[in-house]
């Protein structure tokens, strides 16, 4: 039973990111409200329905499901959902901020149909089972039964359906990974022991094919993008925020008339108000990257009203830069390199660093949680690790993971700084808005949540923030963060092959 | 804002809602709508100007309970305006509000002109019949 969910579908799945393709992503700003106008709506779904007739045959049913009884409009929901996500994706990508337009869904549905077209329906068919799969049955899992029209309606895991989930339920049901319970005038969907089998595979070949990995970093970037008031709650919880920086950039020693590139630039606050483009000056040149087109928006418009003609801002991420001829001196960057794959992104940097070139970052590194007000206001988060009888899982680096990636990518006179940040925890709103709904720390204990469970969870870190911010006292919600600076040279003989 | 006489609700120039006969009048021509299309229709225009969010309007078309999704929604939206609007596809009564819901404005009828200009220009969809489904 339920065999097609097993066949390896890691390879496809990386297809269908490569197409500019999502299925349901995780994506800041996306709940229960309309994702588009009843318009876009129109548009996708009628044509989501003739797609979907031409190439739901007899034949790809078989390659998708078997044996099994085919669902008839779930074709066309995976169609319309793969574009809707898509568009949305694009959207983000594309402008920083939610609003689909015509073009953006007429793209979107280009890219299913030519995904469709080179790698068959039923690929896009298994690849949507799966993903929609694991996240109706984890929700069923983390909730333990969701009353029937909350999970027809997507409203507890997936608010942003505008479809009714109806037919999910009956093909669920039919491979009997779910249940469903009369109490009273309701009824409720719970998992059975198949399905609790099924959602371990799924999750198995999920996790194999990178797929929580990828979702995270979207949901990064898209948090980013809707991160207005970056600059203002950075500085509000990192007092000394931009000293600290200037003293880096100082480190690194980066001189009048450098070529330098930044990495991870967001609003342009190493940029500008930490002096990096006064530093280098008109002589000179920055090249500013950051994956998030909402943070470079900001970034400009402070540029324009400097009038800096000499920065360059452009959408890329550490993994693949923008960047093909020029040669730079200095590749910098704070607070970045954690959201990156390190050994990748130090590749690249590495490609486009001169020779005897430096390349250096400063990053938050690990800390323990034993401040008495923050293990308070925290506990929610604290418990789902305790519950494992692990830490918290955040992205943050131990203090010997960064050196020993320089060394490993062949980078020498690799040298360390450790210093300690201080940390201050103003008010519980700017506080969650900053650290989880903004920077995304504890993303990786957050995101296999379903999503009202997310919801509800950050609002209880607001309430009890509140509460802590009422009894603690403003020196007591204080806590000294360790920071690494760190820097080192590509050799000057390039050792080995490019 | 609306206008209630002899169980009528004024919808604007030459267009009112027949609360006895669950119909829309407009240029003296009956134009008929599926019920919920009605109810709808008849707590927008006991709502002209204001702004309704998806989630309301759901709730007072199919009930508090209902299953029903947006989707669903957007058909009965998509009834109300071919029977209301000149032209469906550019609705000038019925508006969209991105992320907010849908407001509901009296109706203004073009000078001749102007409707002449709007006819010719061939917009696809005829906004001629009244629609039951
Ligand atoms: C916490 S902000 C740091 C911004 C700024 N440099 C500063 O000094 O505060 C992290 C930034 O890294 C960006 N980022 C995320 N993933 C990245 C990647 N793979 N490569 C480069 N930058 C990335 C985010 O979009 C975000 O703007």
């Amino acid at each position: 039973m339920a065999l097609y969910i097993y066949p390896d579908l890691t390879e496809s799945l990386h297809r269908l990111w490569a197409a500019g393709l999502v299925i349901s992503p995780w994506l800041a700003g996306i709940d229960g409200n309309a994702r588009f106008d009843p318009e876009i709506h129109e548009f996708l779904h009628d044509r989501s329905r003739e797609c979907a007739f031409i190439h739901w045959t007899e034949a790809e049913r078989a390659l998708a499901i078997g044996d099994l009884p085919a669902p008839e409009r779930m074709a066309q929901i995976a169609v319309y959902e793969t574009a809707a996500s898509a568009a949305v994706n694009l959207a983000h990508q594309k402008t920083g901020e939610l609003d689909v337009t015509e073009a953006m869904a007429f793209d979107a549905l280009q890219r299913v149909e030519n995904f469709i077209n080179d790698h068959g329906f039923a690929t896009l068919m298994q690849l949507y089972m799966l993903e929609t799969c694991w996240e109706n049955l984890n929700a069923l899992r983390y909730f333990g039964e969701i009353p029937e029209r909350d999970y027809v309606r997507g409203s507890w895991h997936r608010p942003w359906v505008d479809y009714s989930l109806g037919e999910e339920v009956l093909f669920a049901y039919s491979l009997g990974n779910i249940e469903l319970e009369k109490r009273g005038e309701h009824r409720f969907v719970r998992l059975t022991d198949e399905g609790r089998r099924v959602l371990e595979k799924t999750t198995d070949a999920l996790q194999r094919a990178g797929y929580f990995r990828y979702r995270l970093e979207t949901l990064c970037v898209s948090q980013f993008n809707l991160f207005n008031n970056y600059d203002k709650t950075d500085r509000m919880v990192w007092p000394n925020a931009i000293d600290e920086r200037r003293a880096f950039l100082e480190w690194v020693g980066i001189k009048a008339g450098m070529r330098v590139l930044e990495l991870g630039c967001a609003d342009g606050v190493l940029t500008f108000a930490a002096g990096l483009a006064e530093r280098v000056g008109p002589s000179g040149a920055v090249v500013a990257v950051d994956p998030s087109t909402g943070m470079l928006a900001r970034a400009r418009g402070k540029q324009r009203r400097q009038e800096i003609d000499w920065v360059d801002f452009r959408q890329g991420k550490a993994e693949q830069l923008p960047v093909d001829e020029e040669r730079f001196d200095i590749a910098v960057g704070v607070g970045y390199l954690h959201f990156t794959n390190r050994s990748e992104a130090l590749q690249e940097m590495k490609r486009v660093v001169r020779p005897g070139g430096v390349i250096a970052s400063l990053h938050p590194l690990k800390m323990d949680f034993t401040a008495p007000f923050f293990r308070e206001w925290f506990a929610p988060i604290l418990d789902l690790a305790a519950k494992r009888e692990e830490k918290p899982r955040d992205y943050l680096l131990h203090p010997d993971e960064a050196p020993r990636d320089f060394k490993q990518a062949g980078l020498e006179q690799v040298e360390v700084f450790m210093s300690s940040s201080e940390l201050v925890f103003p008010d519980a709103k700017n506080v969650v808005q900053h650290f989880i709904r903004g920077v995304g720390w504890f993303g990786e204990e957050l995101a296999p949540l379903p999503w009202k469970a997310r919801e509800d969870l950050i609002q209880e870190l607001i309430e009890r923030g509140q509460s802590v911010c009422a009894r603690y006292s403003d020196n007591e919600r204080r806590i000294a963060w360790p920071a690494q600076s760190i820097r080192a040279r590509v050799p000057e003989e390039p050792s080995g092959k490019e | 804002m609306s206008n209630l006489e002899d169980s009528q609700i004024d919808l604007g120039d030459d267009c009112y809602l027949d609360l006895n006969g669950a119909v829309l009048m407009k240029d003296g021509k009956i134009r008929y709508l599926t019920p919920i299309a009605f109810r709808l229709f008849v707590y927008f225009a006991l709502h002209v100007g204001e702004t309704l969010t998806v989630e309301e309007l759901i709730h007072r078309a199919w009930g508090k309970q209902g299953m029903v999704q947006r989707d669903e929604l957007y058909v009965y939206i998509r009834k109300i305006r071919l029977a209301l609007e000149d032209n469906p596809n550019a609705p000038k009564c019925l508006k969209t509000l991105r992320h907010l819901g849908y407001v509901l404005y009296p109706r203004l009828k073009e000078t001749g002109g102007a409707i002449d200009q709007f006819e010719s220009s061939g917009s696809g969809k005829s906004a001629t019949e009244g629609v039951e489904s």
